[in-house]
């Protein structure tokens, strides 16, 4: 199926679309992250219809229009946001193959701390792997850490 | 866009008539039904979300596709319910980009919950 020509279209009415006309795609894809020494380590998990329309393509705003939101967000004087147009106005990304849509959805819902300097300390913040390479259990969810060993062979 | 109605009220021949204003004021704008207690969690079906960030036991962040205008809309959840256990949203930690919510048990302590469910009500960016 075709995406519509959604240029200009409200972000929402794609999402619309996307949900009457896309199936979802549960990847296997998951994003370990660390971004404290004090917390254990989070899990990315991609939304299956947030994965539909990045495969389909035409839907999605480019990850900078999330950054600019955020950089609005982060001044002590936010209140609202006054550049939501960015998501709808901005001329949407093409079909993306899973793998691109794991970095996007990195850059988009991991902290910018933890994906630009995922490597660049003396131990590994951020890892992508396959759901069955996660512990099959919650069991001690709390204490979960990157296994540095693992990741180094 | 094609197919478009622009209205400000719609009237019932009988019941009287309503402000698009409430519909579209009124609807939420995100939810989400997932599973909570396996791993990783796994969503069942929702809208307008990107991604769950699975943080801890009974610890997770719903990122919106479609953020929202403001850090003060309303998210609203719920879980499994036996044993006094059930899912609050985490006001405090909203961001106009994710809703945070938690799963407890009746200990006040954080629990995973087999069927976790939430949506945001409020204004889009």
């Amino acid at each position: 199926m075709n995406t519509p020509d959604f240029k200009g279209t409200h972000l929402f009415d794609r999402l619309c679309w996307a949900k009457e006309n896309l199936d979802g795609v549960q990847s296997d894809y998951r994003v370990v992250y660390e971004d404290s020494v004090d917390e254990c380590a989070k899990i990315l998990v991609p939304d299956p219809n947030w994965m539909a329309c990045a495969l389909q393509g035409g839907i999605l705003p480019p990850v900078w229009v999330y950054h600019e939101l955020a950089k609005d967000e982060a001044q002590p004087d936010f209140k609202k946001h006054t550049r939501g147009y960015l998501l709808h106005q901005t001329e949407p990304v093409g079909p993306m193959t899973e793998e691109e849509a794991i970095e996007y959805l990195i850059k988009k819902d991991c902290p910018e701390a933890v994906w630009k300097t995922y490597n660049e300390s003396n131990r590994l913040k951020m890892v992508i792997c396959k759901k069955e390479q996660l512990p099959q259990t919650r069991e001690w969810r709390n204490a979960w850490k990157i296994n540095q060993d693992l990741v180094a062979a | 866009m094609a197919g478009t109605i622009i209205a400000d009220t719609l009237e019932h021949s009988t019941a009287g008539s309503i402000a698009t204003n409430y519909v579209v004021e009124g609807s939420a704008k995100a939810w989400i039904h997932f599973v909570g207690n396996v791993n990783p969690p796994t969503t069942q079906d929702s809208f307008n979300f990107a991604s769950i960030t699975d943080s801890g036991t009974g610890n997770f962040e719903l990122s919106f596709t479609n953020s929202m205008s403001a850090a003060t809309y309303s998210g609203c959840c719920n879980g499994d319910t036996w044993g006094g256990s059930t899912t609050f949203n985490d006001g405090g930690a909203n961001t106009t980009s994710a809703l945070s919510i938690g799963g407890w048990n009746a200990s006040a302590a954080r629990q995973d919950q087999a069927v976790m469910t939430a949506m945001a009500m409020g204004d889009l960016a």
